[in-house]
């Protein structure tokens, strides 16, 4: 049996409680909007992704069932499918797009405000295929565990950590001219 | 590889452990996570791929995530809202349904009532013309005419 800390507060939002509602959207939302707005890069894209995701929780929480799945699990779940929905409908860009935030980066040595590195790179992940994207968001910004992230993605905990060992080798490439110049 | 032990921990596991999860040990699967720490120093390639893995994982960790804006967090409240009167005009109609029909669910006396209706509608439409009930002014007309009859009745 799962011990969910969420599980009584998902209870209440099924009754109609609205304060429960809120203290369960301000636990988890800014997780949610970490996470679609690195699996999108867009953040007007990545509001309506998660207010999508929390529409599916205000209208699904009363067919919750505590103690086969964290909610939080699966709340992560029903966000990054919503992404993944965006992501598909997009037309596809093409990779140099993606990369062109890397050309014209100046070194963190030579003061680089950290927010232009922060974009830098955002852009190099954001040029990572989706599920190793997916995965690298989930295991190392939202501190998901790796039996846990793999649930989420629903792939084997092998599999997960070959999403992790392609997607960081990708990283380390493309960020090496940081350590470069 | 779950349930190991140092002794099965060996480098080759280590340095996978390290490409994927990078070089923060809290990061790496709790079963392995002791017996990966006492190789986190044991030699020099060990090392090596930890000062790679630490590298990057400082490169991730300067991606500043931007605060949740006030307006979200009232959009998502309004849904709330608007999902919780959906809800309840469900709820209404759904207990009607309970006293019409105790036990059913809602589809069934939906069912019958929506039968009923169409049926009715099919009624009103497709009857002969010579079937509509005649006007209240035509019936008053006739009484009147028929009243005279009677009295000559009486008069015998």
């Amino acid at each position: 049996m799962i011990v969910d800390p969420d599980a009584e507060l998902v209870a209440r939002v099924a009754r109609g409680d609205r304060a429960a509602a809120q203290i369960l959207m301000r636990r988890h939302l800014p997780k949610m909007l970490g996470l679609a707005r690195r699996m999108l890069s867009d953040s007007a894209e990545a509001e309506d992704a998660v207010q999508d995701a929390f529409m599916r929780l205000w209208t699904h929480a009363e067919r919750w069932q505590p103690g086969q799945a964290k909610f939080e699990t699966w709340l992560y779940r029903v966000t990054l499918n919503k992404c993944f929905d965006r992501l598909r409908r997009r037309p596809v860009a093409p990779l140099d797009a993606a990369m062109d935030v890397l050309d014209p980066a100046p070194s963190p040595e030579s003061g680089l405000e950290r927010a232009a590195l922060s974009r830098q790179i955002e852009g190099v992940l954001q040029a990572l295929p989706e599920r190793q994207r997916a995965a690298i968001q989930l295991c190392h910004y939202q501190e998901c565990g790796n039996i846990e992230a793999a649930e989420i993605l629903g792939i084997s905990v092998e599999a997960l950590e070959s999403l992790l060992s392609r997607g960081r080798r990708t990283l380390r490439a493309r960020l090496q001219h940081l350590k470069d110049t | 590889m779950t349930g190991a032990n140092r002794s099965e921990l060996n480098e080759t596991r280590f340095a996978r452990l390290v490409e994927a999860y990078g070089a923060d040990p809290e990061r790496w699967p709790a079963s392995e996570r002791e017996a990966a720490r006492h190789l986190m120093s044991s030699n020099a390639a060990t090392e090596r791929s930890m000062a790679e893995a630490r590298e990057l994982d400082r490169a991730l960790a300067s991606v500043i995530s931007p605060p949740v804006s006030a307006a979200l967090e009232r959009r998502l409240l309004a849904d709330f809202d608007r999902a919780q009167r959906r809800w309840s005009l469900h709820k209404a109609i759904n207990s009607v349904a309970q006293i019409v029909w105790p036990g059913a669910p809602l589809w069934q006396p939906a069912a019958v009532f929506g039968v009923a209706l169409t049926f009715g509608i099919a009624l009103a439409i497709l009857a002969p013309l010579d079937m509509r009930p005649t006007d209240d002014s035509s019936a008053g007309n006739f009484a009147l005419d028929a009243a005279p009859d009677s009295d000559v009745g009486q008069d015998i």
